[in-house]
C-alpha cells in the first residue's frame, strides 16, 4: 500500500459522506385542533409513541416517509403535503385516502451533476428533481412534490363504523382495524412514481402529447408493442388486455425469481385434450403440498339456492364428492363458505371458476378451512364443467412465476376497465401479494423491495 | 495499524447505506419523527376546499352478494360530485413544462365491509361510477 493511496483513503474518510437516503418530509396541512392536530387523547400503540390521535396519525405518515426515504436516493427533499380530514363515508364503506404526484415535469435542464430527462416525457416531480438535482418550482405557493389526503373519521359512527385506523407501526393490526401504515405506504408509492402518470389509461391520451416515463417499460405481450410506440386507441385497448400487459423493465424482471412464487395450475390429465390452465391459490386454507393434489374433479349440484353450481348450500350427496376435487362457480356467497361446504362433503380440494373475465384470486378468512382451494378463469371453468368428471392435478407450475408473462410481472389490466386501478398497479395474480396491487392485503410487510416486493425495482426502472 | 485505518475508510461509506437492520431502522425512525412538527396550514382555505370536493366521489356501494357493486347514478350523486379532469399546464421559468395534477389522477383507497364481515381495501378513481372487475377484491379482505 503506497503512502499516496493511504493518504487518499484518509482524505476520503475525512470528507463528509453524502447521505444516500432521500428526505421525505411530511408537511402537516391541517389547521389547529383537527386532523393531525386532533388533541383527542390516545394510548401509545404498536410502536407509535403519540399520545393524541393527531400525533399518532402524523407518526404513521412520518414512518411511511422514513421507509420510503431510506430506499430512495435523492439530493432533493421530497415534500408531501398531507391532510388528515373527513372524506366520504357510509356505515359500510369509506374513502380511506389517496396520494399522488403533485406535479409532473418535462424538458427540465439538469443542474450541475444532474442527469438529463428523456425529452418530451413527463416525470413525477420527486423523480424529476432527483434526476436533475434541483428543486423545480412551478408555483411558489404549491411547492410540494406529493399530495396526500386521508380520512380522519374512519371508525366513527356512520364512517365504516367501528373499524377505525390501526395506528401501530408493527404490522400487527387487529382484524377489526385497518392498518394506516400499509395504506399510506401504498399511496405514497403512487406519489413517488408508481403510476402511469398523466397518460390516461382509460383513453390512452397523453397530456400535451408527451408520454409518461412509464410508457417505455409497458409491454403488451399480445401485440409486442410498448405503450410508448402505440396510438391512443392501442393504449386504451392494451389497458384492457387482461393478463397481457406487463412491466418490461430490466430491474423488476431481474428480481422476479427471488420475489414471486412458482405459478399454480390445474392440469387436466384425462381428458388430456383440455390441457392445463393457470390457477391462483386462495388466501385462506392450507397451501398446496409440493406434489399438489391428483384426484377426480367433480361438479355436483349443491342444495339449491340461486344456483346449484355455486356451492353456497351444503352438498346433498357427499358420496359424489368424498376424496375428489370439487368445481364450483363464483357468486352469491363468500369463497370461504363454498370451500367449507366442499370440505364438509369430503372434498380434498376446491376449484372455483370466475364469473367474469380474468383470473380469480379468492380471499377471505376462515381458520376452519383445511383443504386447499384455487381460482380459475370462467372459460376454463366452463370447459372443466363439461368434461367433469375429469382426472386433474392441481399443483405448482415450476416453469413460470405467479403473476408473470415471459418473466415480466403483469400490470393490472382487467377487461372491464377499472378507473383508478387499471394499469397503475401490479396484477392481482402476483404471489405473494405486492404492496402496489389494487387491493391492499393482509399479508403485506412494510418492505417495498425484493425479496418481499417488486415495487422498488419498478421505481428503479424509471430512474429512481 | 495501517490496515485497520484503511479498512475503516472503505467500510464507512458502505455502512451508511448497507445497514438497514430493523433495530437501526426503528431507531432512525424514532429519531426522525420526534418531535412532532409544528402546525402549518399550507393551502388557502378555498384551495383546500376545492381539493376536498374533488375527492368526494366515492362510488361503490355494498351489496348483499359479494360485497360491492357500482353505484347507481342516484347513489353516486348522493355520495359525491364528479370532478374536473383538466390538468393545468405551466411553463417553467427556466425552460420546460409542468403539469399540475388534479383529482382525476389520484386513485383512492376505499374500504368496504364485505358480506362475511371483513373489510376489503381497494383502489378506485374519484370520478367514475364504473364497476371494477373484483378479481382479488372479491375476497382479499382485511
Amino acid at each position: 500500500m503506497s503512502a499516496k493511496l493511504a493518504a487518499a483513503l484518509l482524505v476520503a474518510l475525512l470528507l463528509p459522506v453524502p447521505s444516500m437516503a432521500a428526505q421525505v418530509i411530511v408537511v402537516n396541512g391541517d389547521p389547529p385542533g383537527v386532523g393531525f392536530n386532533d388533541p383527542t387523547p390516545a394510548v401509545p400503540v404498536g410502536g407509535n409513541p403519540g399520545t393524541t390521535v393527531g400525533e399518532q396519525a402524523l407518526y404513521v405518515f412520518q414512518t411511511a416517509a422514513q421507509i420510503w426515504g431510506h430506499r430512495l436516493v435523492s439530493t432533493q427533499p421530497i415534500l408531501v403535503i398531507s391532510f388528515f380530514t373527513p372524506l366520504t363515508c357510509t356505515a359500510t364503506s369509506a374513502v380511506l385516502g389517496a396520494a399522488g404526484a403533485n406535479w409532473y415535469f418535462a424538458n427540465v435542464e439538469p443542474a450541475v451533476g444532474g442527469q438529463a430527462l428523456a425529452p418530451d416525457t413527463w416525470y413525477p416531480a420527486a423523480l424529476a428533481e432527483k434526476l436533475t438535482r434541483q428543486d423545480i418550482v412551478a408555483d411558489p405557493n404549491d411547492p410540494y412534490e406529493v399530495f396526500s389526503v386521508f380520512n380522519s373519521e374512519l371508525g366513527k359512527p356512520g364512517c365504516l363504523t367501528g373499524r377505525g385506523w390501526y395506528y401501530g407501526v408493527d404490522n400487527n393490526e387487529p382484524s377489526t382495524n385497518i392498518d394506516l401504515l400499509a395504506v399510506v405506504l401504498h399511496e405514497f408509492g403512487h406519489g413517488l412514481g408508481f403510476s402511469v402518470g398523466p397518460t390516461s389509461s382509460n383513453t390512452g391520451a397523453r397530456a400535451l402529447g408527451f408520454p409518461s416515463i412509464w410508457e417505455g417499460q409497458m409491454l403488451d405481450t399480445t401485440t409486442g408493442k410498448r405503450w410508448i410506440d402505440m396510438s391512443d386507441p392501442e393504449r386504451a385497448a392494451s389497458a384492457r388486455n387482461n393478463q397481457n400487459l406487463v412491466w418490461a423493465g430490466q430491474k423488476a424482471s431481474n428480481v422476479v425469481p427471488s420475489t414471486l412464487a412458482f405459478g399454480t395450475q390445474v392440469n387436466v390429465l384425462e381428458p388430456a385434450s383440455l390441457g392445463s390452465a393457470e390457477a391462483v391459490p386462495a388466501s385462506f386454507g392450507p397451501q398446496l403440498r409440493p406434489g399438489g393434489v391428483r384426484a377426480a374433479l367433480v361438479a355436483p349440484d349443491d342444495g339449491g339456492g340461486g344456483s346449484t353450481r355455486d356451492g353456497c348450500e351444503p352438498f346433498p350427496q357427499p358420496g359424489l364428492i368424498a376424496g375428489n376435487v370439487v368445481l364450483m362457480d363464483r357468486g352469491t356467497c363468500a369463497f370461504t363458505v363454498k370451500v367449507k361446504n366442499a370440505q364438509n362433503a369430503g372434498a380434498v380440494a376446491a376449484v372455483v371458476a370466475n364469473n367474469t373475465a380474468g383470473p380469480l384470486a379468492m380471499g377471505g378468512a376462515d381458520p376452519t378451512v383445511v383443504i386447499p382451494a384455487v381460482g380459475i378463469t370462467q372459460v376454463f371453468g366452463a370447459a372443466l364443467r363439461v368434461a367433469a368428471p375429469a382426472l386433474v392435478h392441481v399443483g405448482r407450475n415450476v416453469t413460470v412465476r405467479a403473476g408473470t408473462v415471459l418473466n415480466f410481472p403483469r400490470l393490472y389490466a382487467p377487461t372491464g376497465f377499472a378507473q383508478g386501478s387499471s394499469v397503475s398497479h401490479w396484477d392481482t395474480s402476483a404471489t405473494p401479494n405486492m404492496l402496489m396491487e389494487p387491493f391492499i392485503n393482509l399479508d403485506l410487510t412494510s418492505s417495498v423491495k425484493n425479496p418481499d416486493d417488486l415495487t422498488w425495482s419498478l421505481l428503479r426502472d424509471i430512474g429512481w | 495499524m495501517r490496515y485497520p485505518v484503511i479498512l475503516m475508510a472503505l467500510a464507512l461509506p458502505l455502512l451508511t447505506v448497507a445497514d438497514r437492520s430493523p433495530a437501526l431502522m426503528d431507531a432512525r425512525a424514532a429519531e426522525a419523527v420526534a418531535p412532532m412538527p409544528q402546525v402549518s396550514a399550507r393551502y388557502a382555505p378555498e384551495q383546500l376546499q376545492r381539493l376536498r370536493q374533488s375527492l368526494v366521489a366515492q362510488i361503490a356501494v355494498r351489496d348483499d352478494a359479494e360485497g360491492v357493486r357500482a353505484a347507481t347514478d342516484q347513489e353516486a350523486a348522493a355520495l359525491g360530485a364528479p370532478v374536473s379532469s383538466v390538468s393545468e399546464a405551466v411553463a417553467l421559468p427556466g425552460g420546460g413544462m409542468a403539469l399540475r395534477t388534479d383529482a382525476s389522477q389520484l386513485s383512492l383507497a376505499v374500504a368496504e365491509v364485505v358480506d362475511d364481515g371483513h373489510v376489503r381495501i381497494s383502489e378506485r378513481a374519484p370520478d367514475t361510477g364504473a364497476h371494477r372487475s373484483t378479481v382479488k377484491g372479491g375476497a382479499h379482505v382485511r
